[in-house]
């Protein structure tokens, strides 16, 4: 069975920001371990899409948003986001 | 089961945090899966969401036809406008990575607003499990409770 392995997020979390800055506010795949972007993008498909692309699984990355260094995450206030828009 | 929580550094020093720049978010991969397949995605652990919420696009990745959902508008605390949501049944996994993994059936909403991460809220997710947010670890840790009759690895 495949699955994220325990260090997933710890590997994810030494990125740096300058690494990290093309990616902001932009929809990412990570690599199961977390150690590397494997395709980022604005539309989440089109970024599922490069996945496949590049040989992987769905199942064998992790989907994630990258918000901005300061952005609050405010848990269903994204919900309201969709509705102002 | 433990999870770490997710580590977000801020590039201004923030008023909530005393001026710290960390927020940690509890946030763990959950894997959705469908007839058409399965995806991992970043989850947020969240206690004040009734309902277990995925955006609209995974439904269609992982060939789960919305067509067939039963339809219900979701009223927002403080906002006017409700939203449309379509529940179907999915099944979702969740791992610490090392020691135990867990699955089981439930019905999820999917939303077609640009939800930045899925919800995991009460109903579909929380309800089969006693959660313990550890904030000075910066950890959470689920229990399966009675409610929960899924499947564990």
């Amino acid at each position: 069975m495949i699955f994220v392995p325990e260090q997933h997020y710890q590997n994810r979390a030494r990125f740096s920001a300058v690494e990290l800055a093309k990616h902001f506010g932009k929809e990412v795949a990570w690599s199961l371990d977390g150690s590397r972007i494997v395709a980022s993008g604005d539309n989440p498909v089109e970024v599922c899409a490069a996945v496949r692309r590049a040989g992987l699984k769905s199942d064998e990355v992790v989907m994630s948003y990258v918000p901005f260094p300061d952005e609050i995450v405010l848990g269903g206030a994204w919900l309201a986001e969709g509705e102002a828009e | 089961m433990k999870i770490h929580y997710l580590a977000g550094k801020a590039k201004t020093p923030q008023m909530t945090l005393g001026g710290g720049l960390i927020r940690y978010r509890p946030i763990m991969a959950v894997r959705i899966s469908g007839p058409g397949g399965s995806y991992f995605l970043d989850g947020l652990l969240d206690t004040g969401s009734d309902e277990t919420i995925f955006p609209e696009w995974v439904a269609a990745m992982i060939g789960v036809d919305l067509s067939l959902g039963a339809d219900q508008e979701v009223h927002l605390a403080g906002r006017g406008k409700p939203i449309r949501c379509r529940y179907l049944s999915a099944t979702i996994l969740i791992t610490d990575g090392k020691q135990e993994t867990i699955e089981w059936e439930a019905v999820v909403g999917f939303v077609a607003v640009p939800l930045r991460c899925p919800l995991l809220g009460q109903a579909g997710f929380l309800e089969f499990f006693d959660v313990a947010f550890q904030g000075a670890n910066h950890e959470a840790e689920l229990i399966p409770n009675k409610s929960f009759s899924g499947r564990r690895f």
